[in-house]
């Protein structure tokens, strides 16, 4: 079975200049390097945030350096109760 | 604007200083950018105003072609001082700025809330009894200023003395009083340069700034000093700025007022709107670096460029509508704090105290009402700010007792 509406998320690290707008909008998907002064894509919390929140968070990256993916993977075990 | 007043500038000759501009300066750039997304004006020897997003966005990412070195700004003033990570391109500029970044950081900001909500309920706490205040002068200035004078490791309880020294030198740039604040200003910040390196270096940007090493280098005498300086431009002149003109704009609109009462979760998005819509840095000084044709204009090696943020943030094909307030404005991609390498050092922490003090003035004094005439700064050039907003409400307790 497809996970739809599943996304992978990328960001452009030559373009992110560390507005953190993304971290507002999608705390879970989104962590920041303090040190580098540069968002970063959290894979696990990426399965948790709403789409929506994923889209709308690259809409506003000033820097336009969000990109996004449908993730159409199979999963290897179908969910379900055990 | 419906006002009869005559109109006392040319659109050719446009000064961004003078008097004209603060109160005309959203006009200007519209009849400005209705000729040309690039104007040129004929004074301090000329230059050029870039007015639409997307001349402004581009020059921003260029920093080979516009060049944030020293004399920059327009007039660019004699031998100015090099203001560091601010006057310099990358990539040195990524160094000076790595100094300082992890002070600045999105977490970092978060974690100061309570903070700063601690400092704006004391400095409520000492007007709301008497139901009017100068909400900028006894609110919006001193949180800023307050908070980057704790940062720095200097002694917060003079805000005042910084503010009125920073103030002066900003916005009465020429008046024989702004050499004197300077002269305070420069004495004091190498008093505590001085400190730290005969006592030790302590727990303070301050002391950061004076371990930071670019190239492997530690920093000459006057960048410990130009760094530690920006950092008090920065902290003290543009957060009230928002803050007051935003106040301006929800005084002006009740129904954006009720709406946040109403609705607090929509501030972050309201933050990124009165960024768009009351953008205080108005303009960033540029020099362009080689003779060249942008955006089908030909420049030369040495042209002066104001690349207006306020403008590109009222740019009608990125943002319709663009004069109206509107918290759903979606997407809201605005450049308040400038984009690519040279984004606002303090941008995650201004958001933060504008949002807390918006919130506290909104559950504290949610009546407030402007009871005179806002008084801008004289000059709007660089920083459009309120300097003075007298305002009355409904008188309230105090959150603590008075400890005096």
């Amino acid at each position: 079975m497809t996970r739809e509406g599943y996304m992978k998320v990328q960001i452009d690290q030559q373009r992110c200049r560390g507005h953190a707008r993304c971290l507002d909008i999608a705390p879970d998907a989104f962590d920041f390097i303090d040190e580098e002064d540069r968002a970063i894509v959290v894979d696990d919390g990426v399965r948790r945030t709403d789409v929506a929140a994923l889209i709308e968070a690259q809409e506003e990256c000033p820097e336009q350096a969000i990109q996004l993916e449908a993730d159409n993977v199979t999963d290897p075990e179908p969910e379900g109760p055990k | 604007m419906t006002t009869a007043r005559s109109r006392d500038y040319t659109l050719s000759a446009i000064d961004h200083h003078a008097d004209y501009f603060v109160e005309h300066n959203y006009e200007i750039y519209e009849e400005l950018r209705a000729q040309c997304p690039i104007a040129h004006s004929t004074e301090y020897g000329g230059f050029y105003f870039f007015l639409d997003y997307d001349t402004v966005y581009d020059a921003d990412h260029d920093p080979e072609t516009f060049s944030n070195a020293p004399g920059r700004n327009t007039p660019p003033g004699e031998s100015p001082p090099q203001f560091v990570p601010l006057d310099t391109d990358p990539p040195i500029h990524t160094q000076y700025r790595r100094i300082g970044v992890p002070y600045f950081s999105p977490k970092q900001a978060k974690k100061d809330e309570p903070y700063f909500r601690r400092i704006a309920t004391e400095l409520i706490d000492e007007f709301i009894e008497d139901g009017e205040a100068d909400i900028v002068g006894q609110l919006t200035t001193p949180l800023p200023a307050i908070w980057i004078l704790k940062m720095l490791g200097f002694d917060e309880t003079r805000w005042r003395e910084w503010v009125h020294w920073m103030h002066t030198m900003i916005h009465d740039r020429n008046s024989a009083e702004a050499k004197a604040a300077q002269g305070n200003l420069v004495g004091t910040v190498f008093e505590e340069i001085n400190k730290r390196r005969t006592e030790g270096f302590r727990d303070d940007l301050l002391s950061v700034i004076m371990q930071g090493e670019v190239d492997g280098e530690p920093l000459p005498e006057h960048l410990i000093f130009t760094y530690a300086h920006l950092m008090l431009i920065g902290g003290m002149d543009t957060t009230s700025g928002l803050t007051g003109n935003a106040l301006v704009s929800l005084d002006r609109h009740p129904d954006l007022r009720e709406r946040l009462i109403r609705e607090p979760s929509m501030l972050p998005k309201a933050t990124e709107e009165f960024l768009r819509h009351d953008t205080p840095a108005q303009t960033q000084g540029r020099t362009v670096t080689k003779d060249c044709v942008y955006k089908g204009q030909q420049f030369n090696a040495g042209d002066k460029i104001l690349l207006v943020h306020a403008a590109a943030n009222r740019d009608p094909r990125v943002f319709p509508n663009p004069d109206e307030i509107d918290f759903d404005r979606k997407p809201n991609r605005q450049i308040a704090f400038g984009v690519g390498p040279h984004r606002c050092l303090g941008a995650n922490h201004a958001k933060v105290m504008f949002e807390v003090m918006i919130s506290e003035i909104l559950k504290r004094l949610p009546d407030f009402r402007i009871s005179g005439t806002p008084e801008y700064f004289g000059d709007g050039g660089d920083v459009w700010a309120v300097r003075r907003l007298p305002i009355r409400f409904t008188p309230g307790p105090r959150s603590q007792p008075n400890s005096q």
